[in-house]
């Protein structure tokens, strides 16, 4: 069997890219990252000084302004101006506060006042900040296992509510 | 010397192929370290110092820290701007309140010219920081509520109106 003559294949140098440029960039941007890097993350929560009003609000024909009072037996919900009593969540057995049962409740309230986002918080008791930190979560934040609330915005359009009752004031600073 | 001037090795002299470095895995290593820079990138651009004698709560809260003046609240010092206010192991700890006990006089004293001293350099020029009147919590999270509605009054009483309690994040 004959073989086919040989040929002579001049190879053609593989082009490379030149990487050096894109290398400088990925550097420089590492040292830009490095110096801005948070390895801890850290957020806020916010609250607002209370501001004695002379003058009732003007818009609101009935607000709900909603009171917690932290007690030592648990928490107690007020409403209305002046506050009228609405309900009472007990310590769970272990001696924690019933933070699930406060939740719900507040959720099944928002359907009611959807618009509502005032909350005043008042701890009677002399509780951890960890605990008030806790506490604060639970009233300011939906769950995704939470019912949806649907809120008009200032177009009428339907928009789902981000949050339950986010703007806390803590009524007994003065006190 | 001979040898690489010989006329034997003439054709080959400065003929060596350049060495060639494969950076593949140099590359590898820097996108893995671009994904996880970038994935710790801070936002707000504002660096908190939180003194080691600080345990800072967890929370929930994914809303991003704002520029303000900083209350640094340990169980023995507080702080205002990494500046030592209040011992609370001095023995002249007690002459430090007023109004019954509610307001801490250092703390007042000293958040008073902070705003003071930012609303003077607010009028200076007009591309400087207005005084926002915040003031950024780093409390530790065995302090009592007692403790920390003595701070908040006496920030209320300073002219600061809106508190930002700064909270560890869950996934930390």
């Amino acid at each position: 069997m004959l073989r086919a003559p040989s040929r002579r294949k001049r190879k053609e140098p593989v082009p490379r890219l030149n990487l050096i440029p894109i290398l400088d960039a990925v550097f420089i941007f590492i040292f830009f990252l490095l110096m801005s890097a948070n390895f801890i993350k850290i957020f806020e929560v916010q609250s607002d000084v209370p501001i004695v009003a002379v003058n009732p609000p003007k818009n609101k024909k009935n607000p709900l302004a909603l009171t917690l009072k932290v007690q030592g037996t648990g928490f107690v919900l007020y409403r209305g101006v002046p506050s009228r009593y609405m309900s009472k969540i007990s310590k769970m057995p272990s001696g924690e506060y019933d933070m699930e049962k406060l939740h719900t409740f507040l959720v099944s309230l928002k359907k009611k006042y959807a618009e509502e986002r005032d909350i005043v918080l008042e701890p009677v008791v002399d509780i951890d900040y960890e605990v008030i930190v806790k506490i604060m979560d639970t009233v300011r934040l939906y769950r995704n296992t939470d019912e949806e609330v649907w809120i008009k915005d200032k177009d009428g359009i339907d928009t789902k509510a981000k949050f339950l009752f986010d703007k806390i004031v803590f009524g007994n600073i003065r006190g | 010397m001979r040898t690489t001037r010989s006329i034997r090795n003439r054709g080959r002299r400065g003929k060596n192929p350049p060495i060639d470095l494969d950076i593949t895995s140099l590359l590898d290593i820097l996108v893995i370290m671009l994904v996880f820079l970038l994935k710790s990138y801070n936002a707000s651009g504002i660096i908190m110092n939180v003194p080691k004698d600080i345990t800072l709560p967890s929370s929930n809260s994914q809303s991003i820290n704002t520029n303000g003046v900083v209350i640094q609240v340990s169980p023995s010092t507080i702080w205002v701007d990494n500046q030592v206010i209040l011992q609370k192991d001095d023995p002249s700890v007690r002459k430090s309140y007023d109004y019954g006990g509610r307001r801490i006089i250092p703390l007042f004293n000293e958040l008073v010219s902070k705003k003071n001293l930012i609303k003077q350099v607010e009028k200076t020029t007009s591309e400087a920081q207005k005084f926002s009147g915040i003031i950024n919590l780093i409390v530790d999270k065995s302090i009592k509520y007692s403790e920390i509605k003595k701070i908040l009054f006496t920030a209320a009483e300073a002219g600061y109106k809106s508190y930002k309690f700064v909270v560890l994040g869950e996934d930390n």
